[in-house]
C-alpha cells in the first residue's frame, strides 16, 4: 500500500508543478494611471452575513441589494442612519415561480423590477411598497440578460436564432409589437454563446447602454434605439477571446479548456465606463494584484482610458458587485458591503 | 465475520466504481470537456476520457473475481487515492473549480467529495488488509490441512 501511496504522490506532484497552478499571472505590456488612488476614500464596510448579494440600484438615500439564492429578498443600506433592513417580496398573481434562481432583480428609480428570462416574465413592483405584478410579456420572449429602460421598455441580451448566437433586443411590453433587434452590437469570434459574452448595463439618466465582452478587450456603447454610439477598447491586448466551446450534444454547447476573463464586473455611470479588470498590467505587482480589485475608468464620449483605481478586497473575499451613483461607489467584497467615496471630478474630467 | 466484510466492501466498491464509470461513458463528451477545464489534468483530457472509466469497469470486475480480488482492491486503492489527491490539491491551490465527477457524485460539493473520498479509500485499505491476512490465513489452514492428510 506504501508503494501505491508514494507512486500517486509523486504523480499528482508532477501535474502540480508542471501545471499552470504554479505559474506566475499574466502580465500586459500596458500601463495603469493610479494618480488619483489616494483620494478614493473608504466610508463604510459592513458584513451582510451572506456572499450571495450583489446591488439591485441605489438611489440618493439608500443601496438596495438583491440576493442570487433568495429572489425574493431585499437588503437596503441607509446611508445616514447606516442601517440594514430586509423586506421580503410579495408577488401578486401567482404563488410560485419555477427554478427561482434565474430571476434578476433591478431597482431604478421607483420602480422595482424582478425579471426572469426563461419562464419568462417580468414583475414590477414600487420600492417601499415591495409587491410586484407581472407584467403581459409572450410566453416565447426568453431572454438572457435585461434591463429596464422604463416602466414598459427593457433592453435585453437574448439567444437570437437567425444571428444563431446572442444578440440584442428591446422591447417595449405596453406595445406588444414594439420589439427591435441590432445584429451589429455583439460580434462573435468563433461561438455565438460563449465568444461574446459579456454584461450589459444601462445608465440611468442619460439612457445610454453599454457591452462589455468578458473574454476581449472590447466595449460597445448604444442609444436605447440599439443605435451604436462608441465602439472601444480596454486598455490589455486581448482582441482575441481566449474561450472555447464544444457542442457536447444537439443543442447543447459546453465551456471547455482554459477561458481568458478579461473584464469582469462592468457599470455604466454618467459618462464614463467602469470595468473590472482581470489583467495585471506592466506597473503593477503580482502578489499585491490578488489582494485587491482593479477597475479602469473610460469616457463614453472617446472611448479612451482615463484612470484606474483598486480597492482592497485581502481576506474578505472577491469583489462580486459594484455600482457607482454619483461619487459614491458600492462594492460587494465576499460577505461585505463597501462604500467609497471617488473624486468628484472623474465625472467631469472630459470636458 | 471478516469474510462478510471483505465482500461487503468489495461489492460496495464495485458499485462505485460501475456506477461511476458508466454516467462517465454515457455522458462522454461533457466528461472530456470538464476535464478540459481543470487546470492540472487539461493537457490529457482526451485520455483521461477514456482511460478512466475503462480502468474503473476493469478494477470492477477484478472485485468481482475472488482471485483477482487483491489486485482490485489495491488499483482502487490506488485510483481513489489519485482522486482524492486532486481534489485535495485543486481546493488548496486553485484559484477556480470545475465540476468533474459523475452522476449523483456531481451533486456533492467538491468539499463533501473530499469527504467521501476519504472514506472510500480508507475503505479500500481496509479491504486490502481484510483480505491480505484472509489469504495468510487461507494459506495457513490449507498448509496445515496438508500436513494432516500426510501424517
Amino acid at each position: 500500500m506504501l508503494i501505491c501511496v508514494g507512486v500517486s504522490s509523486a504523480t499528482l506532484s508532477a501535474l502540480y508543478f508542471t501545471s499552470t497552478l504554479t505559474k506566475d499571472i499574466y502580465r500586459g505590456n500596458f500601463l495603469r494611471d493610479f494618480a488619483r488612488q489616494s483620494e478614493l476614500e473608504q466610508l463604510v464596510d459592513i458584513d451582510i452575513e451572506y456572499n450571495s448579494f450583489y446591488i439591485a440600484g441605489q438611489d440618493d438615500k439608500r443601496v438596495y441589494l438583491a440576493n442570487y439564492t433568495n429572489p425574493l429578498l431585499v437588503a437596503t443600506y441607509t446611508i445616514e442612519s447606516r442601517e440594514i433592513k430586509r423586506f421580503a417580496v410579495k408577488i401578486v398573481g401567482f404563488d410560485s415561480i419555477e427554478r427561482p434562481n434565474i430571476c434578476r432583480m433591478r431597482i431604478s428609480g421607483s420602480n422595482l423590477y424582478i425579471m426572469h428570462g426563461v419562464h419568462p416574465m417580468i414583475l414590477r413592483g414600487k420600492i417601499d411598497e415591495w409587491t410586484v405584478k407581472p407584467l403581459i410579456i409572450k410566453s416565447d420572449d426568453y431572454f438572457d440578460q435585461c434591463v429596464p429602460v422604463s416602466p414598459n421598455s427593457f433592453l435585453f441580451r437574448y439567444f437570437s436564432k437567425s444571428a444563431s448566437g446572442f444578440s440584442i433586443g428591446k422591447k417595449n411590453l405596453y406595445r406588444q409589437t414594439d420589439f427591435i433587434f441590432n445584429h451589429e452590437v455583439l460580434t462573435r469570434q468563433g461561438d455565438g454563446i460563449f465568444s461574446l459574452d459579456g454584461m450589459l448595463d444601462l445608465e440611468e439618466h442619460s439612457k445610454k447602454a453599454a457591452y462589455i465582452y468578458t473574454y476581449r478587450n472590447e466595449f460597445v456603447v448604444m442609444d436605447t434605439n440599439l443605435s451604436i454610439i462608441k465602439r472601444g477598447r480596454t486598455i490589455d491586448e486581448f482582441s482575441k477571446a481566449g474561450v472555447r466551446s464544444s457542442e457536447v450534444e444537439k443543442g447543447r454547447t459546453m465551456l471547455s479548456g482554459q477561458s481568458n476573463v478579461v473584464n469582469k464586473t462592468a457599470r455604466l455611470a454618467a459618462d464614463f465606463l467602469y470595468v473590472e479588470s482581470n489583467v495585471l498590467a506592466k506597473n503593477e505587482i503580482s502578489k499585491d494584484f490578488q489582494d485587491y480589485s482593479v477597475i479602469d475608468v473610460y469616457s463614453v464620449s472617446d472611448g479612451k482610458y482615463q484612470e484606474s483605481f483598486h480597492l482592497i478586497t485581502k481576506g474578505k473575499g472577491k469583489l462580486s458587485d459594484f455600482h457607482i451613483l454619483g461619487n459614491r461607489l458600492v462594492g460587494i467584497i465576499g460577505e461585505r458591503l463597501v462604500i467609497f467615496r471617488i473624486p468628484f471630478e472623474m465625472e467631469q474630467r472630459v470636458q | 465475520m471478516k469474510r462478510l466484510a471483505i465482500n461487503l466492501i468489495s461489492a460496495l466498491i464495485m458499485a462505485i466504481f460501475m456506477y461511476a464509470a458508466t454516467s462517465k461513458l454515457l455522458e462522454y463528451n461533457v466528461f472530456v470537456a470538464q476535464i478540459s477545464r481543470s487546470p492540472m489534468i487539461d493537457r490529457f483530457a482526451g485520455y483521461v476520457g477514456w482511460a478512466v472509466p475503462s480502468i474503473e469497469i476493469l478494477i470492477g470486475i477484478m472485485l468481482l473475481v475472488p482471485r483477482l480480488r487483491l489486485i482490485g482492491l489495491y488499483g482502487s486503492f490506488t485510483i481513489m487515492y489519485l482522486f482524492t489527491g486532486y481534489i485535495a490539491i485543486m481546493l488548496i491551490f486553485s484559484p477556480s473549480l470545475p465540476c468533474s465527477c459523475g452522476g449523483i457524485l456531481s451533486k456533492m460539493s467538491w468539499g463533501q467529495h473530499l469527504f467521501f473520498n476519504i472514506v472510500v479509500v480508507l475503505m479500500c485499505g481496509v479491504g486490502i488488509i481484510l483480505e491480505a491476512k484472509r489469504r495468510e490465513t487461507d494459506h495457513e489452514e490449507l498448509f496445515l490441512a496438508e500436513l494432516q492428510t500426510t501424517k
